[in-house]
């Protein structure tokens, strides 16, 4: 493993998708249209931004408004995916793995 | 044999379109962009990822569900594809990785060759250059 990380930084990067290589096999951060994020292992993506991520946990965050305070309610709801398919067309960002609160 | 047009066939093997057309004839769930989603058995997909479902059950985002003998999803609706476990396989991921050519080395490009012409025209732009600068 320390070998591989070896030749990752090795690596010449020539173009953005280059820096998304780096992260295979990392635990990364994707997030999406629509106030929805993922978090997964990067097994594959393509010059999309289609991925496919591994153990998905993919958060979805709604604003309702309290009807008696009149105060924005942030909601999250959260489910897990064993192996998922993202279409790129919805990516907004990726973010390489964030080593602490991941 | 990936059967299309050339623009299909180039989707098919550079992209990850090669896994959703390997679920065909599988089981799997299909999130929409509209957060509904469509259960079913995937008879076709081609080559722009529009998948076509044999008997499949549609669930609207109020959560009404109805029943389809066929339907086509046009690829741009969704939003995640489901993998099921019987595909999810180490070999299965290395065959992608493998096909994208992540692992290639890129070769750097060699020079264009310059015509005489080509050269004198850049040296006596560089001379025009030069005179600019002094």
């Amino acid at each position: 493993m320390a070998d591989d990380g070896e030749n990752v930084s090795v690596m010449t990067v020539k173009e953005p998708l280059d820096l998304i290589r780096l992260s295979l096999d990392e635990r990364i951060y994707v997030k999406m249209r629509n106030e929805r994020e993922l978090r997964g292992k990067l097994h594959a993506y393509d010059q999309h931004l289609n991925m496919v991520l591994g153990d998905a946990e993919e958060t979805i965050t709604t604003v309702e408004i309290d009807e008696e305070t009149y105060e924005e309610v942030y909601r999250t709801t959260k489910r897990n995916i064993p192996m998922l398919f993202v279409r790129g067309d919805g990516v907004i960002l990726v973010s390489p793995p964030v080593r602490v609160g991941l | 044999m990936f059967v299309g047009t050339s623009k299909e066939k180039f989707f098919y093997h550079n992209t990850l379109l090669c896994l959703v057309k390997a679920l065909q004839g599988k089981n799997i769930t299909v999130d929409l962009r509209n957060d509904s989603y469509v259960c079913g058995f995937i008879s076709s997909v081609d080559g722009y990822m529009n998948i076509s479902f044999t008997n499949a059950i549609y669930c609207d985002p109020q959560g009404n569900e109805y029943a389809f003998e066929n339907l086509f999803i046009q690829s741009r609706n969704i939003r995640y594809v489901h993998v099921p476990e019987e595909v999810r396989t180490i070999s299965m991921l290395a065959t992608i990785r493998h096909e994208l050519g992540y692992d290639k080395e890129v070769k750097p490009k060699k020079p264009v060759q310059k015509s005489r012409k080509a050269k004198k025209a850049l040296q006596q732009h560089m001379q025009t250059v030069a005179l600019l600068d002094t």
